[in-house]
């Protein structure tokens, strides 16, 4: 019996050293891997890879590499490339190792684990009693040191967090908004009155000026003060100006971007990227307006900007980037063209889009609405539903029957809000389909022209309580697509984009005279200067021609051309048929253009497809240094 | 018996060598230079991880109830350390390493909170949109037109996929009211619908939990908190992965003293307080940040959280399971239901013979003694401890509640849009820009998201931990002031019997018990030894 029990201790005792000895060696290797592995993690093993400084250095040296050296660019970045996925498969290869490091170390802490408990139940004593049996005062003193390591643990916790959280430093108000606030960039003079917005003061393309530029040539250099560095990426809005400051905007369907230019020198001051904020519009890329054909705002505080794919951003003078917000893609069939307007410390966006279930009858289906934001924080004021579809005009406000009205232009109606609310004042069935041209206030009248229908004058009185038609004239001799008509408060100008400028009466409607451009297509709308408009068409030509009125029945104005044939230089009284020849100065800018110009004192401003051009007179251009 | 003697010889060596030559062969891949690229070179295509099926989401909850139901058996019904251990195993592999350790009932305390944060996030409800001849696409389009009355909002995905990410302000709820009124006109002559009624809003401060939880995850956190009300915490004994892994490596666990148990128990309610203080004010998930286990059930992980794991093991060979008893955020909400459990584990099958035997066999402190006999301690004094006890009570949980609001604010600093709010903020008014100096503010200044509405959000999140550290202190001051009425109420116990707020149901006690013992024997056929049924 002695002998046999003898033996199974030993037995025992042998099969306990074999299973120690293996946790033991499992144990050491387990210990060892980790060691490894964490000795490779310390070396960087684990890194991102393109924390690499190699990575790092060709990128600065990509960033070194000028622009206009391609090729050289291209080697980089085929450089770049490799080194990339260099450095990924490393890192992945890397990760790779790591992780069979792991199940090394997994398995052979497993094996030392469980030779271990075998080791331990190989040397398994019966269980001992210690201590003296429990009674109710051994209970009691168990319970009264419970208490005792409770309330110590109690105040312990308590002295550290909050001496822990005492030490966190007082927090900060975060009060809005803490920033300096922005100064308006001075405006003194009526020289320097601002162009501010799409179609300049009061969006009525009417020029203050009366010293601007009627002849130029830019191919040749002929009065052109200066002319930008290529604008990074194009754009149909038009440029604003506020003191010395340029703004404008260009958008890809990948990227939109704000530029500021110097006034003076035509020198990028900066250009920031829009985030973006909102999917991507769908649109007709050959019949849409672009990424950036909204042109920006400015009160001399703030520039803003709105881009088809809902991005609305502001910022100030030095470029800082104030706020940005994304309203929602809009749906426009051509991208979202509308142009934003300040007016009273409220920044207004038309924001109207198409919807397949659109009911002017059923609010529900309204999707475009009017909003009134805050320039410094972009906070919205207001928001008001619109009963209408997409459109591309840019609202106005003005003084209309003795109140201050914003005029609006949509499919199908021409809607009046209240600007310091927003709400609608007036609404009149006079807009249309596919309505780009801006609207113009004259007294206490509104015109507004719907593309391949009518020009409309429209009553501005908020009530027509006397049972009168809202329509006080329509005419149709020519009714624009794009551009936006211009008045001088007794006649209408109004061009189709295929290049027929026709002069309205104002009172009536009845067409004063025609003029045809030979087919040139316009996008620009035209600037009334003084007695002359400024007419821009897409190739980049202005024509600088008359307003009239022309006495149809001297004949010594038929000889003004000297008889030669000029683009334009033919006008026709529509009532009559007669035709006389009139002057037409051409000014060719040598690139496509398509927003608007903007005038200043001496000075025009011209974005071509690549560049912005300053157009000042010889004896300006040496004038300014 | 020599033959035997080599083998005795050759295991250890065999087990070092298979061991050791896995793990060259990490050094041997170490001497190998990065491979030559070509310069056709397609980079692999790096997908991003699916989502659990839906199948597989049945499948997990099933395996949970299913241990559940088992473990609870083994503990109770049979009585069977050996099976709760294979169940540990099984435990450990499929939620520990199959599972990558998510999803785990102490994380999903986290995500069933409701969280006071101020977005909204709007999704098209496919269902509702077809019942009504809608697209899931119109519904999409007809709420981004709206994004314009909010603060700021984000878009993401189209039809169905479409989520709209409202930043809203104090006036939330109202302005998303408005919107749901307004109605959208399906196609022919059908009535238009309010446009609430065809989305399916997660407003945060408001139904987080009715609508932004899956069902698994509630699932999760419920099926424990059930089984744990009716036969106590056996989802600690062998389901929790957490568990499985500290049970496995408790080789040579040492007792603590109870009073010492005591004292360090109180941190689980601290960790699960903050835990709750961040996930409800939208400030992240501690419990899943500081997991010690789960980078080894990924097999990768910040080293630190791989160090901390490793740490936590080898202290859990000495003393078992730490991590459970006193930090585990869901141990401490099931230690009180499982006093309430409506069956427990217990440690001998029949009348107890007060051996003693369990008590050294239990590495968790969690039997109690029998405290009759003796000399009585005077009933008096006791009643004057219980007494002034119960009156601290209030004044505790108030004291603790007014440190909590007094401290609300620079508690607030741990949320990171308040850390973010006030770095931009520093950045504002010293320089009147953010200009990028740290990396918060840097990160920040690339975004989309206005100053303003950053520091609206700071502010608003502060407002909720202005109430919700007030709440989150004054609880753990009232679980001190109730752990010392616990431990000052009186009960008289006859025998040795389980704590059941902290016995974990491991089996270990069943194994010591000679009751138990002469049990198997006699189930076995043999004859258990008769002094075993006298008791003292």
């Amino acid at each position: 019996m002695t002998e046999t029990s003898d033996n199974t201790t030993n037995r025992r005792e042998r099969w306990y050293r074999a299973v120690a000895a293996t946790a033991g060696v499992a144990g050491a290797v387990a210990l060892a891997v980790s060691a490894l592995l964490v000795l490779f993690v310390l070396r960087g093993y684990g890194d991102h890879p393109l924390d690499s400084p190699r990575w790092a250095a060709l990128k600065a040296e990509l960033a070194r590499t000028p622009r206009d050296d391609p090729a050289a660019r291209a080697a980089l970045v085929k450089r770049l490339r490799t080194l990339d996925a260099e450095l990924r498969t490393a890192y992945f290869a890397r990760r790779r190792r790591l992780a069979i490091g792991a199940y090394v170390v997994c398995a052979a802490a497993g094996a030392a684990l469980a030779a271990g408990a075998i080791a331990l139940r190989l040397r398994r004593r019966p269980a001992r009693v210690a201590g003296a049996a429990p009674n109710r005062e051994r209970a009691e003193r168990a319970a009264r040191r419970g208490r005792l390591a409770v309330a110590a643990c109690g105040v312990g916790l308590a002295a550290v967090g909050v001496a822990g959280v005492a030490a966190i430093p007082a927090p900060r108000t975060l009060s809005p908004p803490s920033r300096p606030p922005v100064r308006p960039v001075e405006v003194a003079t009526v020289e320097q009155t601002p162009w501010a917005r799409f179609r300049g003061p009061g969006g009525r393309g009417v020029v203050v000026h009366r010293n601007v530029p009627t002849d130029w040539n830019a191919p040749a250099g002929e009065n052109i003060l200066w002319r930008s560095d290529a604008i990074p990426l194009p754009g149909k809005s038009s440029p604003i100006v506020w003191a010395k400051r340029v703004f404008l905007t260009g958008g890809t369907s990948e990227q939109r971007e704000v530029y500021c230019l110097d006034a003076d020198t035509g020198q990028r001051l900066w250009t920031r990227t829009v985030p973006a904020g909102g999917r991507s519009p769908e649109f007709d890329e050959s019949m849409g307006t672009g990424w950036a054909a909204s042109t920006p705002v400015t009160d001399g505080r703030y520039v803003c900007a709105i881009f088809p794919t809902g991005d609305l951003v502001c910022f100030d003078f030095d470029g800082q980037r104030r706020w940005h917000r994304n309203l929602g893609t809009p749906d426009s069939a051509y991208g979202f063209a509308t142009s934003l307007v300040m007016h009273d410390g409220r920044l207004i966006v038309q924001y109207d889009q198409y919807d397949d279930a659109f009911d002017a009858d059923k609010p529900g289906t309204w999707r475009s609405r009017l909003l009134l934001l805050d320039p410094a924080s972009g906070e919205t004021l207001a928001s008001v539903p619109r009963p209408v579809t997409d459109s591309w005009t840019t609202p106005v406000v003005a003084e209309l029957a003795g109140r201050e009205q914003l005029i609006t232009v949509g499919n199908p109606l021409v809607i009046a809000h209240d600007p310091a609310d927003g709400r609608i004042l007036w609404q009149a069935d006079a807009g249309g389909p596919d309505v780009a041209p801006s609207p113009v206030v004259l007294g206490d009248r509104v015109i507004v022209a719907v593309p391949n229908a009518y020009v409309f004058a429209l009553r501005g009185a908020v009530e027509l309580s006397d049972g009168r038609q809202r329509v006080i004239w329509q005419a149709n001799e020519v009714t624009p697509t794009i551009c936006s008509p211009v008045s001088d408060g007794r006649r209408v100008f109004a061009l189709s984009s295929w290049g027929t400028l026709a002069c309205y009466d104002a009172a009536t409607g009845e067409a004063q005279w025609l003029r045809d451009f030979g087919g040139q297509q316009f996008n620009a709308s035209p600037s009334l200067v003084g007695e002359t408009l400024h007419l821009t068409d897409t190739q980049g030509v202005t024509y600088v021609v008359s307003t009239g009125p022309f006495d149809f029945d001297d004949t010594a104005a038929v000889d003004a051309n000297d008889g030669e044939p000029v683009v334009g230089g033919i006008v026709q009284d529509p009532t009559t048929g007669k035709r006389i020849a009139a002057p037409v100065r051409t000014c060719p800018l040598g690139e496509a253009v398509y927003g608007s110009p903007a005038f200043q004192d001496g000075r025009i401003y011209i974005r071509g497809r690549t560049h912005v051009y300053c157009i000042a007179d010889a004896e300006h251009t040496q004038e300014t240094p | 018996m020599r033959r035997r003697r080599w083998m005795l010889l050759v295991l250890p060596v065999a087990a070092g060598v298979v061991i050791a030559s896995a793990a060259t062969h990490l050094v041997a891949e170490q001497r190998f230079s990065v491979p030559e690229l070509s310069e056709d070179y397609v980079p692999p295509d790096v997908p991003s991880p699916a989502p659990r099926s839906r199948t597989m989401q049945y499948v997990d909850v099933a395996v949970l109830a299913a241990f559940l139901v088992v473990a609870s058996a083994a503990a109770l019904r049979f009585r069977s350390r050996g099976g709760l251990v294979v169940l540990t195993l099984l435990a450990l592999g499929y939620f520990g390493f199959y599972r990558r350790g998510c999803v785990c009932p102490i994380g999903a305390i986290q995500r069933v909170c409701p969280v006071f944060d101020v977005r909204a996030l709007v999704t098209p409800d496919a269902a509702a949109a077809e019942a009504h001849g809608l697209s899931a696409e119109r519904i999409a389009e007809a709420w981004r037109a709206r994004a314009g009355d909010f603060a700021a909002a984000e878009t993401s995905g189209r039809g169905r996929d479409f989520v709209l990410s409202l930043w809203v302000g104090p006036d939330s709820k109202r302005t998303l009211g408005r919107i749901g009124r307004e109605r959208i006109a399906p196609p022919g002559d059908a009535p238009p619908v309010p446009l609430g009624e065809l989305v399916r809003t997660e407003m945060r401060p408001v139904l987080r939990f009715a609508h932004g939880v899956p069902w698994v995850i509630v699932a999760f956190f419920a099926l424990p908190l059930v089984a744990t009300l009716l036969f106590g915490r056996t989802f600690c004994a062998a389901v929790c992965p957490l568990g499985a892994i500290q049970e496995a490596v408790a080789l040579k666990p040492v007792q603590l003293p109870a009073w010492l148990g005591h004292g360090l128990g109180l941190f689980a309610y601290v960790y699960l307080a903050a835990a709750v203080l961040l996930a409800t004010t939208g400030g992240g998930f501690l419990i899943c940040r500081q997991d010690p286990f789960v980078g080894i059930f990924r097999l990768s992980g910040p080293v630190i959280m791989l160090l901390i794991g490793a740490g936590v093991l080898v202290l859990g060979v000495f003393l078992a399971r730490p991590y459970c008893r006193f930090l585990c955020p869901y141990g401490a909400i099931l230690r009180p239901l499982s006093r309430l459990s409506w069956r427990h584990a217990t440690i001998t099958p029949d009348a107890c013979i007060r051996c003693r035997l369990c008590e050294s066999a239990c590495p968790y402190g969690a039997i109690r003694a029998p405290n009759t006999g003796g000399r009585p301690a005077p009933r008096r004094r006791g009643k004057l401890t219980l007494a002034a006890l119960l009156l601290v009570v209030p004044v505790l949980t108030a004291a603790g509640a007014w440190g909590g609001a007094w401290l609300a604010g620079r508690v607030a600093r741990m949320h990171p849009t308040v850390a973010r709010a006030e770095a931009v903020h520093r950045e504002l008014a010293a320089h009147g820009a953010v200009r990028g100096d740290s990396d918060v503010t840097e990160a920040f200044a690339g975004s989309d998201v206005p100053v303003d509405m950053l520091l609206a959000h700071g502010r608003a999140v502060r407002r909720s931990f202005a109430w919700a550290t007030p709440v989150a202190s004054g609880f753990i001051a009232l679980v001190v002031a109730l752990k010392l009425v616990s431990l000052a109420v009186r009960r008289r116990r006859e025998d040795y019997a389980p704590d059941r707020a902290l016995c974990l149901s491991c089996g270990r006690c069943y194994a010591s018990c000679p009751v138990d013992h002469a049990r198997r024997l006699e189930r076995k056929g043999a004859r258990p030894p008769a002094e075993l049924h006298a008791t003292d």
